[in-house]
């Protein structure tokens, strides 16, 4: 799964530094599909990376490797796929409160299985599909909370607040002095909690996903936790996988086309979510989609993919107002626009290639109108063509036409 | 491009499926799919059918076909009632028309060749055999931009835009006067809809074709439409030959309208979010079926079903209020505006 150890091109963990506000750094992954056909060559040097408090956008369309990524950075890719080389740099904040850097490519099952789903976490395409049908809702939060989540401390809480509770509603009682001294107890030990037994992890368990629920604005969120997938609508079930995926406060948050299945309205309401809701828990995002539309209005970073080449990375608003590779601009220009109405769409000949046999070159160029030799021939660099705005690319256009390389 | 004779009128078409339940398959109730809709398409144009999944849409579209038999109101084709046609004649009288299905790979016969495929309804319509069928076939493929040595593949061998041409060759077989578009680009990418959307666009003029093109994206229905409807639960409440974006004057268009991400980070932040979602349609709100999402709601709203009226130029809206509210759905809103939460 893991690229072999001992290919000395990969710099050690330790040598590499991070800006201090870049989350997540991916570096020249390449992830390989052996199947009987051939090997498909789904992502080839993928790079970019997510800075602290962004939405990043990986947009593209249907087979590019969108999702690939998203499961390369779990390593969550099942057989026969294999990631093969690159790196994925998580900056993670360790007990003491230092940065400390991981290369997910690197980490052991074990790891992996701490940070999945705690410190980044994932949100599927299709609501329908994911909450698993024969389990309550509430179980099933509750399960990843009470796996990744230490409850110690809210279970030594809770005690207090029901000891405090009980003292509130019956100042009278006869053994009040013995309660006041087990709060007492209980408050000493706050600092280090001893292990709860399973039955009051579970109850902790249940509050925190109560919470959760509310945080995704899910209505009425205490009958929710006691209902089955089926029993909510298409909306309200993303939220209940959103709810699922912040349970743990994760660091990252991935949607991997979280809202595509949805209605427009109510897309809207959980992409607005989404974003109030990154603020309020300092999270990143990255966004998995195919539509532009979903892009402008929601994120701040983007990288265009290709046929399993991020072929464009910029902020936002650069790659709406000046998309230098030839393929964003047709992408672009082959959007049906609500602003103008044109009799005819301009419209990128052609169909995405077979990944078994990718074209030579730059993957784009048999579809491309600029195309000459070259990009028959050799991949274009990955190249800064202005302030953070990097492409691969033999012929930019928009601003940088007709530049000399 | 619009004259206004009528192709296509429909009158308080109504459309129920029952509900069945227990040992006895008791009628529990019934899904008002499409309730009291009345339309008229004309020859030659594109009526634009939008709204949320759930909406009647699709069976709008297939009663219209007969595919599926309408529960009350009149389908009347040039000036004759689709339903009164029976046996023989409703054969003969389907040439006129076609439809598009939404999903390409579901609605191709995956054990049948290309050429078979388009050429079925002109074999069993008797129109042509042998021979001169294939020859008809390559010429309607060819029309799609599809080629020769493409007649005797399978649909497995084609990609999702190349299946979605060869539904639409197939519906054209017959040369039919009238094609149902029942989401024919939602399940492709960006890029390959672009070549669909200009070739149903060109096919439209060379034949003069009547569309009634079905979607839940706006602006595909914008880019292909010469009018809009707009379908809530059953029930048309707009209904315009302009701009939908630009002048909705029913307060679900609007929100619909705001709802939609525009690629263009300028216009960030419009939205007026539609709070909730929508209601079942076994029993829908009494009254404006809209009033208990709607942020204009009145009492009236409540008890009265509002009927569709002309505000002028043909825009036809079905709210009480039409015309009186400030909808105010183009105004920027600012990012801490309150999200919506279900009341």
């Amino acid at each position: 799964m893991v690229a072999s150890q001992d290919d000395t091109s990969i710099e050690t963990t330790n040598d590499i530094r991070l800006d201090s506000d870049t989350l997540l750094l991916v570096r020249g992954l390449k992830t390989n599909f052996y199947t009987y056909e051939g090997v498909v060559k789904a992502l080839d040097n993928v790079q970019f990376e997510l800075k602290r408090g962004d939405t990043l956008a990986i947009v593209g369309e249907t087979g590019c490797g969108k999702s690939v990524t998203a499961k390369s950075i779990l390593r969550l890719v099942d057989s026969p796929g294999r990631i093969e080389e690159g790196q994925i740099l998580f900056q993670d904040v360790n007990e003491e409160g230092e940065n400390v850097i991981i290369d997910l490519l690197q980490s052991t099952e074990d790891e992996m299985r701490k940070i999945r789903g705690n410190k980044i976490a994932i949100v599927f395409q299709d609501p329908a599909t994911y909450p698993n049908p024969v389990f309550r809702i509430g179980d099933q939060i509750a399960e990843v909370i009470a796996l990744h989540q230490d409850l110690s401390r809210d279970v030594l809480e809770m005690k207090i607040a029901r000891l405090e509770d009980a003292l509130r509603t019956n100042p009278d009682a006869e053994n009040v002095e013995e309660i006041t001294t087990r709060i007492e107890e209980y408050k000493s030990q706050l600092d280090s909690p001893p292990p709860p037994t399973d039955k009051e992890k579970k109850e902790a368990a249940k509050k925190r996903t109560v919470e959760t629920l509310k945080l995704v604005r899910m209505p009425s969120a205490e009958q929710t936790i006691n209902q089955y997938p089926h029993e909510l609508s298409g909306g309200m079930r993303q939220r209940a996988l959103i709810a699922m995926a912040l349970s743990c406060n994760p660091r990252i948050l991935i949607a991997d086309e979280a809202t595509t299945a949805l209605d427009v309205t109510v897309q809207a309401q959980v992409l607005k979510l989404l974003n109030v809701l990154k603020t309020e828990l300092d999270a990143s995002i990255i966004i998995i989609t195919h539509d532009l539309g979903v892009v402008a209005e929601t994120c701040t970073r983007v990288a265009v993919m290709y046929a399993g080449v991020v072929v464009e990375y910029t902020n936002t608003d650069e790659l709406f107002s000046d998309p230098i590779h030839p393929y964003t601009s047709g992408l672009l220009r082959a959007i049906p626009k609500i602003t103008e109405k044109v009799e005819h769409l301009l419209q990128i000949t052609g169909t995405v290639p077979n990944l078994i046999h990718p074209p030579s070159g730059c993957r784009f160029h048999p579809r491309c109108e600029f195309a000459t030799e070259i990009c028959a021939q050799q991949r274009p660099p990955r190249e800064e063509i202005k302030p953070a705005h990097w492409i691969e690319c033999h012929h930019p256009q928009g601003s940088m036409k007709g530049r000399k390389r | 491009m619009t004259s206004s004779e009528e192709l296509i009128q429909v009158r308080n078409l109504k459309k129920y499926f029952q509900l069945t339940g227990g040992v006895f398959r008791k009628v529990m109730g019934y899904v008002r799919a499409v309730d009291d809709v009345t339309f008229d398409i004309y020859r030659g144009e594109t009526l634009g059918l939008v709204g949320e999944s759930g909406c009647g849409k699709t069976t709008c579209g297939r009663t219209i076909m007969h595919l599926i038999p309408k529960t009350a109101g009149e389908i009347i084709f040039e000036g004759k009632d689709v339903s009164e046609i029976k046996g023989g004649d409703l054969r003969e009288f389907r040439k006129n028309m076609g439809i598009v299905f939404q999903d390409p790979m579901a609605s191709l016969d995956p054990r049948i060749t290309i050429k078979n495929a388009v050429g079925e309804p002109l074999l069993v319509n008797g129109i042509a055999k042998g021979f001169r069928l294939r020859n008809m076939v390559l010429e309607l493929l060819q029309k799609v931009g599809l080629s020769e040595d493409h007649l005797n593949r399978f649909p497995h061998e084609f990609s999702g835009g190349q299946r979605q041409r060869i539904c639409i060759a197939r519906a054209l077989a017959l040369n039919p006067k009238f094609i149902v578009m029942d989401e024919p680009t939602s399940s492709t990418d960006v890029s390959v809809q672009a070549q669909t959307l200009n070739l149903m666009k060109d096919l439209q003029k060379e034949f003069n074709l009547t569309y009634l093109f079905i979607s839940h994206n706006l602006s595909v229905v914008k880019h292909m439409s010469d009018r809009v409807a707009v379908m809530y639960l059953g029930k048309i409440v707009e209904m315009t030959p302009g701009d939908i974006f630009e002048d909705a004057m029913h307060p679900y268009s609007a929100a619909l309208v705001s709802a939609v991400p525009v690629p263009d980070p300028s216009l960030r932040g419009r939205a007026h979010i539609l709070a909730g979602e929508v209601p079942s349609p076994i029993n829908p709100p009494s009254g404006c079926r809209f009033h208990p999402r709607c942020r204009f709601a009145k009492e009236r709203c409540m008890e009265e079903i509002p009927e569709l009226r002309d505000m002028g130029g043909g825009q036809l809206v079905a709210c009480h209020f039409a015309g009186e509210l400030d909808l105010g759905y183009k105004e920027e809103l600012d990012a801490s505006s309150t999200l919506a939460v279900e009341a």
